[in-house]
């Protein structure tokens, strides 16, 4: 069966991309359905081991947005990200990940057509990879929580946290 | 009765262990010789098994994994409502290690005496020794102790066989087998097909050289008079400066007790992941500052320095107090040999025992 | 002067003597608190003290009763202080620097493969360009340059320039002759790069699933100054499962790297910790190198110095915009 939908992680700015992305669906722009937002206060909160975490996890990519330079909301916050997802991108390959499964970029709230245009190439980038490579855990609770999720009685494993 | 197996059958006779039981045996990976699961397929051979090097760590992980599942859980709803469901490890199967050291082995006779007796014995740990059959590899010259050896403070092993069932010695060109125990002349009965019979000339051959590495040890490292080691610990307690001093180069991490034969702390955890989740046993260590951090906060061994007086103490005095004298040390010498800044548990001894003579 | 008596000469002006004295047998050595004056006489500083000392800094200086300290060190030795002075975690005025001009360090595990008599051995010195070693009755001669540690074999910097020197540290040379220096460069690394990316990931696999998270390699790091407090052995946040998990060993070694971006010295230290021989230096190469690239930077070479990953540039030289 062909792998229809990819995982893909985007971490966005509360203060710009959030808005971008939540301005793109108010005007009905088409968009892929295959990632997942977490909200971020700034890209400033963005730790690169989020990228590492989500990707070794099994995300087939992570985008980050935030604000364009100069205008973040805590004035230097995406500076300092910027210096940090830069060297995280180039970091993947010495484990073996394709850098092309993380990018990070900037949208500003008004730019709905832009933040349309960067989900599709980055979904789209990510489609033209194969689906991420997985570590072995014959041990891990992700095999656990997968066993557990084959036995014949259903049960709802794809929220993290309370439920 | 002895059996002797030539070098060139060594593999196929791990091989044919495996029709009957999972093989666990010391294989070279990078700088170390870790112990690992033969697993032979039609389409790939096992690794090949290195018994020339001493393994790196201890096989406690074979019978006490550094991280196991003891329960999972999920809940579950259907039309009856909504209910815990909880899974449990199933019974081990048969299983041997070959190519462990008798101070390995001797590392599994001290965590017996934790985890098999008494009100407390632990199920799975009980389980899995009763279904482990343990083939030790004789120290020899050349093929055995080091520097860092010790193991005749505690008599572990080249003559005593605490936990063995059965012991290999190289001999001229292979390997003299002699089970030990009842359980190994079982073990052997059902697995001699690819042995020959051993005999007086060889057993005196593979006695000698077991004398001999135990003679180099003694020339070596000449032992402490170890009954007086429990007493002068335990009066040398509150040295706080004594114990600061051996402490010093300490850098608290786990390479010690990680690679010990007989250490067994572990600590407990639960993880959970949506509706599902599960109990985990994982190896814990104390010199690890949240071995003893309360949950108010408060650590009382918030220095390095008392974290590895305890783990010292603790092989030379209280394990002995409760288990009648003997020691939980068994002198392999791994701490020592893989301690990235040369901590060696045996100068710690002889600083305690000098320190108590002052 | 000679060495010895340099020392004790600083060690009057110190609480204590960070050096090296006698290992568990004639080859190894093992970290030395020296506080009294005999304590000097028996410092063992040549290629077999390879421990760096830099580790032990931060938490010695937060002890009451020491009054200055002062510690050997080898150049690499020295970045390692330096950037620890840079981030303000030990006080440059209570600090005294012993440097000795660098032979290497050497690698035990090819002492070992060259010699696997050593593991017994009864006795062992550096005589001229070779290692000596007594064993099984019979003498090695094992050429220095040949059982060095990759860091040193590639150390541009076996003697210390006077520039980096930390600004209003006391510093003291002792006397020795160094060896020549190394290229410098990430060749370790260029190699391991030629591999496929398939490759990379299924080496790691195959490394990481040896590790035993013991967490020397983090505690030999003078630079992983968290100490009790790691992110790894934190429950809340919980970020790396209790279970033996390869995903999350590897996870463990990413955050290292991460949070030494920009702060690594490449002392060489965690490969060195190792006892299981995974090759975690690497990683830290790799961020070097970024870091090196991206900022120009490479940490404790200056102790003024801001270290990149802790400011930035509005526009930054040599980061490509993105969505212009």
């Amino acid at each position: 069966m062909p792998i229809l939908e990819r995982r893909i992680i985007g971490f966005l700015c509360n203060w710009c991309s959030y808005g971008g992305a939540d301005a793109a669906g108010v005007s009905r722009f088409t968009q892929p359905t295959d990632l997942r937002v977490v909200r971020l206060p700034c890209t400033g909160r963005m730790n690169p081991i989020f990228v590492v975490k989500a990707l070794l996890a099994g995300a087939d990519g992570v985008l980050v947005s935030g604000c364009h330079p100069k205008d973040c909301h805590y004035s230097e916050g995406n500076y300092y990200a910027r210096r940090r997802l830069e060297v995280i991108k180039r970091f993947l390959p010495v484990l073996g990940i394709e850098p092309l499964r993380f990018e990070y970029t900037w949208v500003s709230a008004a730019e709905a057509k832009r933040w349309q245009e960067v989900v599709t190439a980055f979904t789209e980038q990510i489609h033209a990879l194969p689906p991420v490579p997985r570590l072995p855990d014959d041990t891990g609770i992700e095999r656990l929580l997968r066993e557990l999720e084959n036995s014949p009685l259903p049960i709802c494993g794809c929220h993290a946290g309370h439920e | 009765m002895s059996y002797f197996l030539p070098h060139d059958r060594l593999e196929s006779w791990l091989d044919d262990l495996e029709r009957t039981h999972r093989v666990f045996a010391p294989t070279a990976e990078g700088r170390g010789v870790v112990f690992r699961r033969r697993k032979p397929t039609a389409e790939s051979p096992a690794a090949p098994v290195c018994l020339e090097r001493r393994p790196t760590e201890s096989a406690r992980h074979v019978l006490f994994p550094r991280s196991e599942v003891l329960l999972a859980f999920r809940s579950a709803h259907d039309e009856s409502g909504t209910r815990v469901e909880v899974f449990e490890q199933e019974a081990p199967a048969p299983q041997v290690i070959v190519g462990l050291r008798a101070c390995d082995a001797k590392g599994f006779a001290v965590m017996d005496r934790v985890y098999m007796h008494g009100r407390y014995a632990d199920p799975l740990y009980t389980a899995r020794r009763k279904a482990t059959v343990m083939a030790v590899l004789a120290c020899v010259p050349g093929n055995g102790p080091d520097n860092a050896c010790f193991c005749h403070w505690f008599a572990s092993g080249h003559e005593e066989h605490d936990a063995a069932d059965i012991v290999l010695t190289p001999a001229s060109g292979g390997f003299l087998i002699a089970p030990v125990s009842d359980k190994g002349a079982e073990f052997m009965e059902s697995h001699a097909g690819y042995l020959e019979q051993g005999n007086e000339e060889l057993e005196n051959a593979a006695a000698a050289q077991r004398l001999a590495a135990r003679e180099f040890l003694e020339k070596h490292c000449p032992a402490p008079a170890l009954s007086k080691t429990e007493t002068a610990i335990m009066r040398q307690f509150g040295n706080s400066m004594l114990w600061e001093t051996i402490g010093e180069p300490c850098l608290a991490c786990g390479v010690c007790t990680h690679l010990c034969p007989s250490c067994y702390c572990f600590t407990i955890t639960d993880e959970t992941r949506g509706n599902a989740g599960a109990r985990i046993r994982s190896w814990d260590t104390c010199l690890n500052a949240g071995y003893t951090l309360e949950a108010s906060g408060h650590n009382p061994r918030a220095a390095k320095a008392q974290r590895l007086k305890n783990r010292i103490a603790h092989k030379f005095a209280y394990y002995p107090a409760l288990h009648m004298g003997k020691s939980s040390c068994v002198g392999c010498g791994k701490c020592i040999r893989s301690c990235p800044v040369g901590v060696d548990i045996r100068a710690a001894v002889f600083r305690v025992l000098a320190a108590d003579e002052e | 002067m000679n060495n010895t008596e340099i020392m004790k000469n600083v060690l009057e002006r110190a609480s204590v003597l960070l050096a090296w004295g006698p290992g568990h047998d004639a080859l190894h050595a093992s970290p030395l608190f020296a506080r009294k004056a005999h304590d000097v006489d028996k410092v063992v500083m040549d290629v077999r003290a390879v421990q760096s000392l830099a580790a032990y800094l931060p938490p010695l200086f937060q002890s009451e009763k020491e009054g200055r300290i002062a510690v050997l060190a080898r150049p690499c030795h020295v970045r390692s202080i330096t950037a620890l002075l840079q981030e303000e975690l030990i006080p440059v005025e209570r600090l005294i620097l012993v440097v000795l001009p660098c032979q290497g360090k050497l690698d035990m595990a090819k002492v070992m493969a060259a010699c696997p008599a050593a593991e017994s051995l009864d006795a062992a010195f550096v005589d001229g360009d070779n290692l000596v070693i007594n064993a099984d009755g019979r003498q090695w001669l094992l050429r220095l340059e040949t059982m060095l540690s990759p860091a040193c074999v590639r150390c541009p910097m076996p003697e210390l320039p006077d520039a980096m020197i930390p600004e209003g540290c006391e510093c003291v040379r002792l006397d020795g002759q160094a060896r020549r220096p190394g290229e410098g460069g990430y060749a370790a690394l260029d190699a391991f790069m030629e591999k496929t990316p398939q490759e990379r990931w299924e080496f790691w696999k195959q490394e990481m699933s040896r590790c035993i998270r013991c967490y020397a390699c983090r505690n030999a790091c003078p630079m992983c100054v968290c100490r009790d407090h790691c992110v790894a052995s934190a429950r809340d946040p919980h970020w790396l499962s209790e279970l033996d998990s390869v995903t999350d060993k590897l996870l463990f070694q990413v955050i290292h790297a991460t949070h030494l971006a920009g702060r690594c010295t490449g002392c060489g230290e965690c490969t060195r910790a190792c006892p299981m021989g995974i090759p975690v230096g690497l990683l830290k190469m790799q961020m070097n190198k970024i870091v090196e690239e991206l900022f120009g930077y490479k940490a404790g070479m200056d102790s003024k110095a801001t270290p990149p990953l802790l400011t930035f540039e509005a526009i930054e030289k040599n980061i490509r915009e993105k969505g212009k």
